[in-house]
């Protein structure tokens, strides 16, 4: 038994680009990625949109399938599954979806959708409607709604419903990939509250995408900073807020508001400044310096690998190599 | 000492040789077919690969007479295009005839085994070569890959039309191959045309060479090492960039920071200039004629660590020893700077400075300064004359 649930090594996903005839670029979604998590941990996973959060959240759970590298779960590599040992990682591996208005069957009632997943893996339930009842129960909806559809419902109930379905299955890992960007701040508080509720009576283990640090700083425990397919930065996550290192966490930290007028008008703030790089022809050496404020000679030739600077805090920056 | 590198053989070399190779096979295969079936689609097709042809040998003959610091190589690329343009265009030209001729009197197509056969073999090679060129030739040369594979894809389009004539003629439409043959022929003209603007991009040569001035200037001056950079020849063989600079870099730069230095002045130039094929960027180590030394201040003239309030820039004359200028600078950063010893490194960098003492130094400062090819030194001494004098005594002595 592994202290790690989950381990992804030098993980990558390019999506091929079809120019003219033969001709065909690559984006490269997700570039080289290395982590671990750690068994009941939530990892926070951070970045612009087109960074690659989503694509290396699908990757993980081989919902698509990586071009290179490896995903251990549980200490397995899971591009070894097949059969009976996919689906049990299908079981034991959920992800929430970003937009709960489309991730639901339109067709199908909340009885229905909830037990679609038992039902595929054969799972033995004696009494469906009861164990439906008791999931919707858990994520805070009522008897009442068993037989209804998706669109009687708003859009926070639509989401504990994805998230019912995803508890279905007993799962020991989930990835949660925006779930609240779609839902209005009071909901998303609820919503929230929720997980970190759910995470603590199941023992769950989650990777939170999000592009919204605030919320990531509230459900984490670390969190990594994704820049253009690559992590620059991974860290605990209050230290993370406390003192960024990699410029780009910086600047994103940065851009958060702060609720005191008298510091928002003292400090001066960062800007990232242009726009990420093409994620097609990357420019040599760090991705990052043709928007870092400290970029160097070295930044220009040479691209910075992750490494540990402190236990638990590894960063991808020359400025600490 | 001299210190050069290069664009590797395996990187850029290898492929482009292969890709002649497959350039070869395409070129004896058209004119095979062209000679052989009459067709005057297999004639156009063979047009377009005389079309297609000098961007891909103007590549590897760039890049190996640039390697052998040949200069006169636009004209030879010049020389090339135009020889291939001129058969390429007497082909088009019998192409055109050819296929006037079958409109208007009865076709004449042989050997159709070779007719159907041959564009099926270009199709597969051009295939091949294409992917090749995409797999073999390193991400960093993106550019140079590109042009490589758009101009063999052309073989593709060409012999994918060229070979519906004859299959039209083979199942008794004989005059579908002289008619289509016009396709064929505006699809060559469209090649044509193409490898024109190879002329063109040779001719334009001196718009990239002040690219290639002002990358030198700005960017390779900006560090503060590199005192000189000269442009010692660029030249351009059809699409493709040939250049070798050299730079008269400061001695007192560690050793294991040189190979870091050629690799971003090389970075640069391939990042900055169009698609190359050879690029040496040449690195004189050589004693500067000024030694500029920053000195991390505390209280008055007390040496301190960095990053400090204040540092002393001092410049001496390397052959005299004498202090020729010298300033005190404060660095000053708002409280809201993240890195404030990133930045003062940059400082030091903007006044060129080359040494950098200091009681001690924070991690962040070291690679900064390591990273901007500043010598940093801890001094037991506490005195700024005395950091001075140890200075002068270690570097121009």
């Amino acid at each position: 038994m592994t202290k790690y649930l989950v381990e992804a090594m030098n993980l990558k996903k390019y999506f091929p680009v079809r120019r003219f005839l033969l001709s065909k670029d690559f984006v490269k979604a997700v570039d080289g990625v290395t982590f671990k998590i750690r068994k009941g941990e939530c990892l926070g996973v951070v970045g612009e949109s087109g960074s690659g959060k989503t694509t290396l959240g699908r990757t993980i759970l081989r919902l698509i399938e990586p071009t290179s590298g490896d995903v251990l779960f549980d200490g397995e590599s899971i591009l070894k599954f097949k059969g009976e040992k996919l689906r049990e990682f299908r079981r034991r591996a959920q992800m929430v979806f970003q937009d709960p208005f489309s991730s639901l069957d339109p067709r199908m009632t909340i009885m229905d959708i909830i037990l679609e997943g038992p039902r595929t893996h054969n799972m033995p339930i004696k009494d469906p409607e009861e164990f439906v009842v008791k999931l919707l129960e858990t994520v805070g909806l009522k008897r009442e709604h068993l037989y209804r559809y998706p669109h009687e419902f708003s859009g926070g109930q639509k989401q504990r419903i994805a998230i019912a379905r995803a508890l279905a299955l007993n799962p020991e890992f989930v990835v949660l990939d925006e779930p609240t960007s779609a839902l209005d701040v009071s909901v998303q508080a609820s919503i929230l509250n929720m997980l970190k509720d759910l995470q603590r009576k199941f023992g769950l283990t989650y990777m939170f995408i999000s592009h919204d640090l605030a919320v990531v700083k509230y459900m984490s425990d670390r969190i990594a900073t994704m820049y253009v397919g690559k992590f620059v930065e991974i860290a605990d996550a209050d230290k993370m807020f406390e003192e960024p290192l990699h410029p780009y966490t910086m600047m994103l930290l940065d851009a958060l508001p702060v609720p005191n007028p008298k510091i928002t008008r003292a400090r001066k703030r960062r800007e990232i400044i242009g726009e990420p790089p093409s994620p097609i022809h990357l420019p040599p050496g760090c991705r990052f310096y043709p928007r870092c404020p400290y970029a160097m000679p070295i930044c220009k030739a040479k691209e910075p690998e992750l490494v540990e600077v402190e236990r638990d805090r590894e960063v991808a920056c020359w400025l600490y190599q | 000492m001299e210190i050069s590198r290069e664009t590797s053989f395996s990187e850029i070399g290898y492929p482009l040789l292969i890709i002649n190779g497959f350039l070869i096979a395409l070129l004896f295969l058209s004119i095979i077919a062209a000679l052989e079936t009459s067709s005057p689609n297999l004639i156009a097709n063979c047009a377009t690969v005389f079309f297609i042809a000098p961007t891909i040998i103007n590549g590897l003959v760039g890049y190996f007479l640039g390697r052998k610091g040949v200069k006169r190589i636009s004209e030879l690329s010049i020389v090339i295009t135009v020889l291939f343009l001129l058969v390429g265009v007497f082909l088009l030209y019998d192409a055109v005839m050819l296929a006037y001729q079958g409109i208007i009197r009865k076709p004449k197509i042989t050997h159709f085994e070779i007719a159907l056969t041959i564009p099926i073999i270009l199709i597969i090679i051009t295939y091949i070569a294409s992917e090749f060129c995409e797999k073999k030739i390193p991400e960093i040369y993106w550019r140079t890959s590109r042009v490589l594979g758009d101009r063999i894809r052309g073989v593709l389009s060409s012999a994918g039309l060229a070979i519906i004539g004859p299959t039209g003629a083979f199942f008794g439409v004989m005059k579908m191959d002289p008619l289509f043959a016009l396709f064929t022929i505006l699809y060559s003209l469209v090649e044509l045309w193409r490898t024109a603007e190879d002329i063109k991009f040779i001719l334009g040569k001196e718009r990239l060479l002040s690219v290639l001035r002002e990358t030198a200037e700005r960017t390779f001056k900006a560090v503060p090492v590199i005192h000189d950079v000269k442009i010692d020849s660029m030249n351009v063989s059809g699409r493709f960039v040939i250049a070798q600079i050299s730079s008269t870099v400061s001695k007192f730069v560690e050793e294991e920071y040189v190979e870091a230095l050629s690799s971003f002045m090389l970075t640069e130039l391939i990042n900055r200039l169009a698609p190359i094929v050879y690029l040496r960027v040449v690195i004189k180590l050589e004693k500067p004629k000024a030694l500029t030394v920053a000195v991390a201040l505390g209280d008055g003239e007390i040496v301190s660590k960095f990053p400090s309030k204040r540092v002393i820039i001092v410049t001496f004359d390397a052959s005299t020893r004498e202090i020729k200028e010298e300033k005190i600078i404060e660095l000053k950063f708002d409280e809201y700077e993240k890195v404030p010893e990133a930045k003062a490194i940059e400082n030091l960098a903007r006044n060129r400075v080359l040494v950098l003492a200091t009681k001690d130094i924070s991690e962040i400062a070291k690679n900064a300064a390591q990273n901007w090819f500043i010598r940093v030194i801890k001094t037991e001494k506490e005195n700024l004359k005395d950091v001075l004098e140890e200075i002068t005594q270690r570097f121009l002595s």
